[in-house]
């Protein structure tokens, strides 16, 4: 009986495991405080849904999930949730289950520092891959870099994790350039050209 | 009468007038001396007189004089002290006013120095911000027009791999 219970716990915990992992894989660049948002969106939602929808499974419940949350989550999520649907894991995530699943993500993520890395422009999916495991490097601690794009950087990059910031962007560069270049003493008698 | 004896009789009375004259004479000197004689000690008691006279005016002006100083010297202390006091509280109320007028000029000044510190300071600011932004703006124009997102992912690869080598040391 004890052996059933730790290989039931087992599974449980290896099937959590692997929910969590795709999750993070598919919302890694999204910000904690959002994914926990729309995880709580996706749980109430289906809550009420499941309850009319018992009878779907495969592509009908994809489609029944698109349905539901179509342009109102993020794509990563959706794509999570349409993962959730067609390995038919939807449970996880709706009635009981669901509300501890929340739980025990709200957990997670409490600890899990979030990195956003500030550039000018969107960046390819693999700079962005490549800048994440640079990052990696130096953030040991659990964390997620989140991508945010500000025009006004004009070049270069900007980190904040919440402690410090990293400004190597070409407006503060200027900005500085500029500075330093008025309040350089002047060199009397010098001679131009 | 005889000639005889009127010659005689003549000689008598020229002798006799003779006499008279010679008489007359002596009588004249005797009284210039007694005149000589009185005016010597007329001149005499009058000098003397004088003298007194000159001695007492002269003991009465030392007198006054004396007196007149030592009046005039109590009078001037007196003056000087009573001006000294008015002198003193007039000082002291001017010296009060100077300094007030003083800490208020100085108050003014440094007020007037520093707003117009910051007045300078603020349009530094300003014009430096200004440029900056201009800068900005054109920079923010060329890169949009020049970069495209390859040479910008180069240029962040770049700065990271700076930033983790400076984060290493």
């Amino acid at each position: 009986m004890s052996t059933e219970t730790n290989q039931a716990q087992s599974n449980a915990t290896d099937y959590i495991a692997t929910v969590l992992e795709k999750l993070d894989s598919l919302t890694m660049h999204l910000p904690v405080s959002q994914l926990l948002a729309e995880l709580q969106i996706i749980v109430e939602r289906l809550n009420f849904s499941m309850t009319h929808n018992k009878g779907l499974d495969g592509d009908d419940l994809v489609a029944e999930v698109d349905l539901l949350f179509q342009g109102e989550l993020n794509e990563g999520v959706l794509e999570f949730v349409r993962w959730l649907a067609h390995e038919n894991k939807l449970t996880i995530v709706t009635g009981r289950p669901g509300q501890l699943f929340l739980d025990h993500c709200i957990k997670i993520y409490d600890r899990v520092t979030e990195v956003h890395f500030i550039t000018a422009v969107d960046l390819h999916e693999n700079t962005r891959r490549h800048i994440s495991s640079r990052l990696d490097t130096i953030y040991t601690e659990p964390h997620r870099i989140i991508f945010d794009v500000m025009p006004k950087l004009v070049a270069g990059f900007v980190i904040r994790d919440g402690s410090m910031a990293v400004d190597r962007s070409l407006k503060t560069l200027m900005t500085r350039k500029i500075h330093e270049r008025v309040n350089r003493p002047r060199t009397t008698g010098a001679i131009h050209g | 009468m005889a000639p005889g004896l009127m010659t005689v009789l003549l000689a008598i009375a020229v002798g006799v007038v003779v006499l008279l004259i010679i008489k007359l004479f002596f009588m004249v000197r005797r009284l210039n001396a007694s005149f000589a004689k009185l005016g010597y000690v007329i001149r005499e008691d009058a000098k003397k007189y004088f003298d007194d006279a000159a001695g007492k005016i002269v003991d009465t002006n030392e007198q006054f004089q004396s007196s007149y100083t030592q009046i005039v010297h109590d009078g001037t202390i007196s003056a000087l002290a009573d001006s000294s006091l008015v002198m003193e509280k007039t000082l002291a109320a001017a010296h009060e006013d100077a300094g007030k007028v003083i800490q208020s000029a100085r108050e003014d000044a440094q007020r007037i120095t520093l707003a117009a510190r910051q007045n300078a300071e603020a349009h530094v600011h300003q014009e430096l911000a200004r440029s900056a932004d201009t800068i900005e703006w054109v920079m923010e124009q060329y890169v949009d027009h020049t970069f495209d997102r390859t040479y910008h992912e180069e240029i962040i690869n770049k700065l990271l791999e700076e930033y983790i080598n400076e984060h290493r040391d």
